[in-house]
């Protein structure tokens, strides 16, 4: 066993800004990520909350500069600032405000072991998604489902995949379950799934999907 | 009656508490602060080249992995036998609680952020953020407020024998001889090697000589 590693945040793998520290270095006890931006403007947090995983969530400014939304507030976070998002309801993301910005973030869930998300199975899945590689992206999200088989988002993810790919049936499966367990994006919006848009089956699962969300 | 935590709060490292404890650390509490519930996290500085900012120890007891991440400045970690010089903007993941790791300041003013959780379990707040923070006070010969600091964390975990065996040290030293001695006993009770401790711990000079001190 590995008893103990250097990394420098500089030199670790980037994927699209996201530095997989917890992945890297099979971190088991508890989250622990980094965000990486180049420039002043760009999102260093993607807007989010963990209502899904009950995680507490500690974000700390390692460089640079960020302006931090958090349950509609506006907070700047000038370097070694620490904020610490408690309620997992609340959402929070946040900008960089100067180049070259750094954040970190450590999660979870208070009276419970860590276990890792299946944020981490999405996330990796869809970097090959980014370079139109929507195979190798199916078969990430596949490898997630298999561990998370409830998760609405790989679900979703899925059936975006297999859309892009032209297997109709089962994206349309993919969807439904997707829609069953809560998945709130809308279907009808996304572009990969372009390819259904006249399809019966879709257009009343998209139908079902917006009428739950209008609920929630 | 317990207060409601806000959904989120704000620090900054360079606002937080400063609470010395030896060879120039400087612990700055982050979780208790914060009432962070999920996992531990504390800052420390040295203002000082030279002075710790890990301060030199194992987790063997408590099961933990560590990071330890350099938010300012330049540290030179040794772990076990090895030694590594780590810069702002890195960081030291030690996954085995065996490792001995102790960090020192290599510039003014170095700052290490320290992570840290037990995997398989929930996360439980550690003993020893209460014998840190009760350093100052016993220092100053503010024994009432150490009693209480103790006190405290013993509300939360009742049965720690480590937190009573320092209770003890305090009451004995405030001149609280019957409770120095309950609550010594009960340290021992929990775990023996308490007794030993106790035997040449000059804390407990003005009650040694009482009957029930632990042979």
């Amino acid at each position: 066993m590995r008893r103990w590693r250097v990394v420098t945040l500089d030199e670790a793998e980037h994927r699209r800004g996201w530095i997989p520290l917890r992945e890297l270095l099979d971190v088991r006890a508890f989250g622990v990520n980094a965000w990486s931006v180049e420039n002043a403007g760009d999102p260093v947090i993607p807007a989010h909350e963990e209502h899904s995983t009950g995680h507490e969530e500690l974000y700390v400014v390692v460089r640079g500069h960020a302006q931090f939304t958090v349950a509609g507030d506006e907070v700047d976070a000038p370097i070694g600032t620490i904020i610490f998002v408690r309620d997992p309801a609340v959402e929070r993301g946040a900008v960089a405000t100067s180049a070259d910005t750094i954040v970190l973030s450590a999660g979870a869930k208070p009276g419970a072991a860590f276990t890792p998300s299946p944020w981490e199975w999405n996330a990796r899945a869809m970097q090959p998604y980014y370079t139109g590689d929507y195979q190798s992206a199916l078969t990430g999200f596949e490898a997630g489902h298999a561990l998370f088989p409830d998760d609405p988002t790989i679900l979703y993810n899925m059936a975006c995949m297999e859309a892009l790919l032209g297997r109709r049936d089962d994206a349309i499966a993919h969807l439904g379950a997707a829609v069953e367990l809560g998945a709130h994006s809308d279907p009808l919006a996304d572009d990969d799934l372009a390819s259904l848009r006249d399809d019966s089956e879709f257009v009343a699962i998209a139908g079902e999907a917006n009428a739950r969300r209008q609920r929630a | 009656m317990s207060v409601r935590r806000p959904a989120y709060e704000v620090a900054h490292v360079d606002e937080l508490d400063e609470i010395p404890v030896a060879h120039g650390l400087v612990w700055r509490p982050v979780r208790r602060r914060l009432d962070v519930r999920a996992f531990g996290v504390n800052a420390y500085t040295s203002e000082e080249v030279g002075g710790q900012v890990v301060e030199e120890h194992t987790e063997s007891q408590l099961g933990h992995e560590e990071i330890y991440v350099v938010l300012r400045g330049c540290a030179t970690f040794t772990l076990d036998d090895e030694e590594v010089e780590v810069r702002g903007g890195s960081l030291v993941h030690i996954p085995e609680p065996e490792v001995r790791r102790v960090a020192i300041s290599r510039e003014p003013g170095t700052t290490v952020l320290a992570l840290g959780g037990k995997p398989g379990a929930p996360y439980e707040v550690s003993a020893w953020e209460a014998m840190f923070l009760a350093i100052p006070a016993a220092e100053r010969g503010d024994f009432e407020e150490a009693i209480r600091i103790h006190e405290e964390a013993l509300a939360e975990r009742p049965d720690h024998p480590a937190l009573l065996y320092n209770l003890a040290c305090m009451e004995a030293r405030a001149g609280k001889h019957l409770d120095a001695l309950l609550h010594l006993k009960r340290a021992v009770d929990l775990d023996p090697k308490y007794a030993r401790f106790a035997r040449d711990d000059t804390d407990f000079a003005s009650i040694r000589a009482e009957p029930g001190f632990p042979g």
